[in-house]
């Protein structure tokens, strides 16, 4: 074992570097966050494999690691404990100090309401006072002044005034003296107290007390009405007290030692029992600038506060006037030295205790890690002594625990690899030649190249005079031929000895190969004396070769060397082998290559065809979804052309119609001017069809008995004048009007015919009635065009706010030749909700709705109901279309949603709408879901209210590859993973 | 040090906090002046224990927050027969007692039969309700969740006493278990599930999870029995209260400067009044009683008397209850146009026998010092040549004098039951309630107009209708002056300024459900 403090120098000399980086620390604390770096001498090695040189001879970071840990383990808690314990200590004696502070202003702000009362009594007493009552009820002021001195007289530090019954004061007194002595530079806080809301309230029949601030001082003051037995106001009594030394005081002397008492008129100091060193008593303390007087609001809040020089905790609630309004503040101080200084005592214990610890633990620590490491140190030292390669160095450690255990081990490992390593050196020369020979034989494909460089080699690898390889040639029994020879020749002799050994069947070693009976011959024969080494070449068990290498009288070979040669054989052989597949091969590959280049222009062809058949499915998938849109198109037109037809057709008859009438019209004004009426009835008349108008065109007809019946009841009246049953049968055609204005038209007609006049109004009311029925007709043509122009906003549309409703009922609209309203056709039931406007492509939204209530109404083959169910579902909007249709058999599920499914018959749909619901669906960031059994299908259509989110439109496009775009331009293409519901029969 | 710093912290937040268990924000005390005589609703009649119960129990309607209207309770909703002598009530459906047994029909059935059949086997003999309900004839369970109610003869009212405590109900299964003693270990289907009873200290109420309505915000409910007004203040001062009740109207003051403190107040279904014997000879003439109402300053006397926990009458009915109606004609103070009036009716002055004025010595539940109320009128009336006699008795004895009819004037007060207008117009002021040993209508108010119409509205179910022939009423009392309507008394509870969601029904019970106080 060598001497340690050589060694440490020596670490120092060599591995400077190394020491220093090993280990970076945070500063201070280095056991916790030490990042460890690898040394740079574990990953390089001195030269090829063989044992690093240079290094460290010793170290010590085990043991400064060993000794933070301790000092850390030792110490940390302790300290962490310690700063607890103190924090906790601090804490509940700052908790305790406020406490006591809010306890204080409790009692103080009780103590001082209580004194509030006693005023409001003082007042109470006053109004009591039947003297004075009188003096008031008879107006005698200066006996009410007398005897309000007298009253004061009891009560010091206190003002009683009363006033009259409108509020003005009549007399002010102070501990018996009264008026002039106050007015002007009264004391301080008892300033008159006129218009103060308590007076105020008093006039008003109130008995109240409250704070108020009275010329920048507080006070407390009481009023109350006085009234006489019949409850006739006489005036106010009031009574203030100034909220001064004396107050504060007397809440001091209620809270005990250490305690102040301190109050505030709005943010300033009014009085206090804070005393400066000198004796004076001080106002207060001026609030801290920062400190928010509204914060303080209910309850209290404790402020740390100086008062000349001197900590205070201060617990502060607001003052308040009889409407709750803030006019002060209350405070209670705590003095906090004795805390202070026991903070101050406790934090100075605590850092020289820490130090001293410290100290402590860590030469302890050091101490208890030297002697922790000292073994581990020579362990290390012997290692690092056989890691250099001195294998003898011996290990002396002789502790009774893992580490002598460890030493113990060490030595075994010692020896075990001192035999090892000379094992190691013999294994490693033959492996190095092996490698050669194995790298030659395999990296030559030319057979007597190969049989060349493995002789040459052999004789430089086992020193030889002559090596050679013979091979078999022809079948039994074998003959051999030598193939290749190095060093001196041996020529074809080698012949007989190669079939010799070949025999044998096994490699032979011989010392003299004179002396071997077996083989002795034949070496003569080849000219080979001395020691022969011979191993047979074979190949799957078959005898293919000998080779041979004599060393012609010099030393013996080795047991390694037959060993060497055998392997050399088995390589041979393995080469022999190769060559020939090789040979082989290349004519096989050259058949290859020409079918190959066959094949690939056959590819080529192919290729070229498959891209044009590509592109045609493409423009087909485009066909197809241009289809699609037509046909929702050609759905829409078809409901359309129905809509505006039949009120078309219907404006077109009444408009013929029309004309005719005014023709008609003609001919009854030309009837009329015939009857040569006067003036005054023609005018009558007029006026009369002008009133009737509104009436006329909203009247209802008579059924044809009513008519008749009126008819009949009209001749009556008309009986006796020329055209009486034309006039009644005209006027029983204009309904009930007719029979109304019949006396009247009679009338106008005189003796004359009023049959004109009958018909005329005929004709006119025809014209009103056929016009409101034009109106609405072209209403209606109006609102299916309106709906139409929203509904076809297809592909041009941006993204805008959409009103979901809106656009369900457009589509119902547009639908609604096919629900045929009534007994035998489809009932829409809607159940909506309230929606919010959603961010949304209208058109296509719109080409939802129309193909799933389309498929909806097919599905049901045009008769059952349709519930259209609406609402909000967090940030989502769900609409859910339901049919009572037959529902969804099982085995078309899942696959509803995919392009070109459908199982109508062909030529009935392209199988694409529900797949492009949903891809809309999808691109609206929504989703859509079926939902299927026996006479209930509901597809579900979710849709976020903030609309589609901004989806990555690059990437979309690549992930939907080959389907062509049918979005919108500028919107994502939906793509086409939409979620297919449990259950599914096509309906695209 | 961050680790230390946090450790701090949290050892700090320990300290600070209450370590787990019930915090003070998870409990709702409440201080009251008497603690409750028994907590089964058929024995109850003190507002004390009325009060508990109405946590405790469910009734079929209850009165709306704040206002003495019955909206629907454990019953959905109800229809009555167009005779108006069979109410029908549908109950809610899975709704269970606090004991887990289903509130059904049966259940219902059970709650009234064992207070209107002395022969049923949970009755009691000192049940205090049974007369009350002399007019249901039957209860039938009709159904599962059905039951009828067949009554003597139509009676709209009758919802709004269905709303009142003793129609609460209560688990059969507990009543069969306790018995006697159900009245210390009630069960019922209220907000509120009964946990202790501490005698003479305390009642802790526990929040029922399994309320139908919204479960009550605060955990525990403790109402606690001090005697002492003073003491009560001091405790909610120091915070040991949330609530107080019944405070001392010289405490009012030191509540409304108290920043952490604060009045609440609704006005009671309460109205005190000064009565007029209208049958008798000078105050039968209308006139009269109208110049007396002109001669009394009742403004001023509300306010003086009442110190603010009064509100001016107007008619009989207070503001908060239905149909109560503010536009009819009134009498303000004008001693010239009373003296007017009484010169129209002949009156001698001096010369006529003084007027006898009944009122009780000591303070009611309705007037603060009645003695100084009939001081004033006595002063205000000699203003205008009324002569009057107060005549001061113990409360039973004036209550006796004013049933035998022995006054011209009395000073009167009526706490009213279950919110309906009927409960005041036709019980004050019918000429059904002038006769018999106990005349509840002690004006001996008889107005043959006003009895057609307060019958009419007490037959027909129909709301609007009602409303309509009570604003009749009022203006028939206005004209007719029966009374000098004086004040409704307000209920006034104080409590911390933390305190929300705390509602105080006119019927002087606090509704505690929604409220809370965060810490």
């Amino acid at each position: 074992m060598s001497d340690t403090p050589k060694r440490k120098s020596d670490r120092k000399a060599e591995t400077p570097s190394s020491g220093a980086r090993r280990f970076k620390s945070s500063s201070g604390n280095m056991g916790a966050s030490a990042i460890y770096r690898q040394p740079e001498w574990l990953g390089r090695g001195s030269s090829g494999w063989s044992l690093p040189t240079a290094l460290p001879m010793h170290r010590r970071g085990l043991r400064r690691r060993l000794s933070v840990a301790l000092v850390v383990a030792a110490l940390g808690p302790v300290i962490a404990v310690s700063f607890v314990a103190v924090a906790l200590i601090f804490s509940s004696v700052e908790q305790g100090i406020q406490f006591e502070a809010e306890r204080g202003l409790q009692v103080a702000r009780g103590l001082f309401l209580q004194q509030v009362q006693e005023v409001a009594a003082g007042a109470v007493a006053l109004g009591g006072d039947q003297a004075l009552l009188r003096a008031q009820a008879a107006a005698q002021t200066s006996t009410a002044r007398r005897r309000l001195g007298e009253l004061s007289v009891a009560t010091p530090n206190a003002l009683f005034e009363i006033t009259d019954a409108a509020g003005r004061i009549v007399a002010r007194c102070t501990q018996g003296t009264c008026d002039e002595l106050l007015t002007g530079a009264g004391r301080a806080g008892l300033e008159p107290a006129e218009r103060s809301p308590v007076i105020l309230r008093a006039l008003d029949y109130e008995r109240t007390v409250s704070i108020e601030s009275a010329h920048d001082r507080l006070v407390v003051r009481a009023a109350l009405p006085l009234v006489d037995p019949a409850l006739r106001l006489l005036g106010t009594a009031v009574v203030t007290v100034p909220i001064d030394g004396t107050v504060v005081d007397h809440l001091k002397a209620a809270l005990g030692a250490g305690r102040e008492v301190v109050v505030y008129v709005g943010k300033d100091p009014n009085a206090s029992t804070f005393m400066a060193a000198t004796g004076a008593r001080l106002v207060g303390p001026t609030l801290p600038r920062n400190l928010h007087v509204a914060a303080l609001g209910v309850g209290s809040s404790v402020v740390p506060l100086e008062v000349d020089g001197h900590p205070y905790s201060v617990a502060f609630g607001q003052l308040q006037d009889v409407n709750a309004a803030a006019v002060g503040l209350l405070g209670v101080a705590v003095d906090r030295e004795p805390l202070a200084a026991a903070q101050s005592r406790a934090s100075k214990a605590l850092v020289f205790g820490a130090i001293a610890a410290l100290v402590l633990a860590i030469a302890l620590s050091n101490l208890l890690a030297r002697r922790m490491t000292k073994p581990l140190q020579d362990l290390h030292a012997g290692a690092l002594a056989i890691a250099r390669g001195d294998l003898d160095t011996n290990i002396t450690i002789d502790t009774v625990d893992e580490i002598g255990d460890l030493a113990e081990a060490f030595r075994i490992m010692t020896r075990s690899l001192k035999e090892n390593q000379e094992g190691l050196a013999a294994r490693v020369r033959e492996l190095v030649t092996v490698h050669q020979v194995g790298r030659a034989v395999s990296t030559v494909v030319d057979l007597a190249q190969v049989l060349r460089s493995v002789v040459t080699e052999v004789l430089a690898v086992l020193g030889g005079k002559t090596a050679a390889i013979a091979l078999s040639v022809g079948t039994e029994p074998a003959e051999f031929v030598v193939r290749a020879v190095a060093g001196e020749p041996v020529g074809e002799r080698l012949a007989p000895l190669a079939a010799a050994v070949a025999g044998l069947g096994r490699a032979r070693r011989t010392g003299a190969v004179e002396a071997d009976p077996q083989l002795m011959e034949q070496a003569l024969a080849a000219g080979l004396r001395g020691p022969v080494i011979a191993a047979p070449l074979t190949l799957k068990e078959r005898l293919v070769g000998v080779i041979v290498v004599g060393r012609l009288g010099e030393a013996p070979f080795g047991e390694a060397d037959l060993r060497l040669l055998v392997t050399f054989a088995d390589q041979t052989a393995t080469a022999i082998e190769n060559a020939r597949l090789y040979t082989e091969v290349r004519a096989f590959s050259e058949v290859l290559e020409a079918r190959v280049r066959a094949r690939t222009a056959e590819l080529e062809t192919a290729n070229i065809e498959i891209e044009r058949a590509l592109r045609e499915l493409g423009a087909a998938q485009g066909q197809l979804i241009h289809s699609e849109k037509m046909a929702g198109l050609g759905m829409l037109v078809a409901g359309i052309a129905h809509e505006v037809n039949s009120p078309a057709a219907a404006v077109q008859g009444l408009v013929d119609a029309q004309a005719e009438t005014v023709r008609r019209l003609g001919h009854c004004a030309q009837a009329l001017s015939a009857l040569d009426l006067p003036p005054v009835a023609v005018a009558r008349f007029f006026d009369l069809i002008d009133g009737l108008l509104p009436e006329m065109a909203a009247a209802p007809l008579l059924t044809s008995i009513e008519a008749r019946q009126q008819a009949r009841r009209l001749r009556t009246m008309f009986s006796g004048v020329d055209g009486a049953a034309e006039a009644a049968s005209m006027l029983a055609e204009v309904g009930g009007i007719g029979e109304r204005v019949a006396p009247e038209l009679r009338a106008l007609a005189g003796e004359k015919s009023p049959a004109p006049m009958a018909g005329y109004l005929r004709e006119i009311a025809f014209l009103a009635r056929t016009s409101g029925t034009i109106r609405n007709a072209i209403g209606s043509i109006r609102r299916i065009v309106g709906a139409l122009k929203r509904y076809s906003r297809l592909d041009e549309a941006p993204l805008e706010r959409v009103d979901v409703h809106a656009g369900i009922e457009d589509t119902l609209v547009i639908l609604s030749h096919q629900l045929k309203y009534g007994d035998d056709g489809v009932k829409v039931e809607r159940s909506f909700g309230s929606l919010p406007a959603i961010t949304a492509y209208v058109g296509e939204l719109n080409q939802v709705w129309t193909n799933l209530i389309h498929n909806a109404i097919q599905a049901m083959d045009g008769r059952g109901e349709i519930l259209i169910e609406t609402k909000v579902d967090e940030r989502d909007v769900l609409v859910t279309i339901q049919d009572s249709g037959p529902g969804i058999p099982a085995d078309v599920a899942a696959r509803i949603f995919e392009p070109f499914f459908t199982t109508k018959a062909k030529g009935e749909g392209t199988g694409l709408g529900l797949s492009i619901c949903a891809r809309i669906v999808e691109k609206h960031g929504g989703t859509l879901r079926v939902d299927s059994r026996q006479g209930c299908t509901r597809f579900e259509v979710r849709l976020p209210i903030d609309g589609p989110p901004p989806a990555p439109v690059a990437v979309k496009e690549a992930r939907v590859g080959s389907w062509p775009s049918w979005s919108s331009p500028g919107g994502p293409p939906a793509s086409s993973s939409s979620s297919p519901g449990p259950a599914s029969k096509d309906r695209g | 040090m961050l680790a230390f710093a946090a450790l701090l912290s949290s050892a700090a937040a320990c300290q600070g906090g209450q370590g787990g268990g019930v915090g003070p924000a998870d409990r709702l005390v409440v201080a009251r002046s008497t603690d409750a005589v028994s907590l089964d609703p058929a024995r109850t009649n003190d507002i004390e224990s009325l009060e508990v119960a109405e946590q405790v129990y469910g009734r079929l309607v209850r009165f709306a927050a704040g206002r003495l209207e019955p909206e629907p309770d454990l019953a959905t909703s109800w229809t009555v027969s167009d005779d108006g002598t069979v109410w029908t009530f549908e109950l809610r459906p899975n709704v269970r007692f606090q004991d887990g047994t289903p509130v059904d029909a049966q259940s219902v059935v059970f709650s009234f039969e064992r207070q209107i059949i002395p022969e049923h086997p949970n009755h009691e003999p000192d049940f205090a309700w049974t007369r009350s309900y002399h007019n249901i004839r039957r209860v039938i369970a009709a159904g599962p969740l059905q039951v009828e109610f067949e009554i003597d003869r139509p009676y709209a009212p009758f919802l709004a006493n269905l709303a009142m405590g003793p129609a609460a109900i209560v688990s059969p299964t507990a009543v069969r278990k306790w018995g006697h003693e159900f009245g210390r270990h009630p069960v019922g289907a209220g907000p509120y599930r009964f946990v202790e009873w501490i005698p003479g200290d305390r009642i802790t109420l526990e929040r029922n999870p399994d309320y139908w309505d919204q479960p009550a915000r605060t955990r525990y409910l403790v109402l606690l029995a001090m005697p002492d007004s003073r003491q009560r203040l001091q405790a909610l001062e120091s915070g040991a209260a949330d609530v107080i009740q019944q405070l001392a109207p010289d405490d009012l003051q030191l509540v409304r400067l108290h920043p952490d403190l604060r009045l609440v107040m609704t006005p009671a279904a309460l109205v005190s009044y000064l009565a007029m014997n209208t049958q008798r000879r000078p105050l039968n003439d209308p006139r009269i009683r109208r110049a007396i109402a002109h001669a009394i300053r009742t403004e001023a006397l509300v306010k003086l008397v009442y110190q603010g926990l009064g509100i001016p009458a107007i008619g009989p009915l207070p503001p908060n209850v239905w149909g109560a109606r503010s536009d009819v004609v009134t009498y303000p103070y004008d001693p010239a146009k009373a003296r007017k009036l009484l010169a129209e009716a002949g009156w001698q002055g001096a010369r006529e026998p003084a007027l006898k004025l009944f009122a009780p010595s000591a303070s009611t539940q309705y007037m603060p010092s009645p003695e100084r109320v009939a001081g004033v009128i006595k002063n205000c009336l000699a203003e205008v040549g009324i002569n009057v006699e107060v005549i001061l008795s113990d409360p039973a004895d004036h209550q006796r004098a004013l049933w035998a009819g022995e006054h011209d004037l009395a000073l009167h007060g009526w706490f009213n039951d279950n919110g309906d207008p009927d409960n005041f117009l036709y019980t004050l002021l019918d000429s059904d309630n002038t006769t018999g040993s106990r005349p509840s209508n002690i004006a001996f108010y008889s107005n043959g107009w006003f009895h057609d119409v307060i019958g009419m509205a007490q037959r027909t179910t129909d709301r609007t209708e009602r409303e309509r022939l009570y604003s009749q009423a009022q203006a028939i009392l206005a004209i007719d002056v029966p009374w000098v309507p004086l004040a409704h008394s307000k209920v006034v509870f104080a409590a911390r300024t933390n305190v929300r969601g705390l509602v105080v029904q006119p019927s002087a019970m606090g509704l505690y459900r929604w409220a809370e106080h965060p810490p």
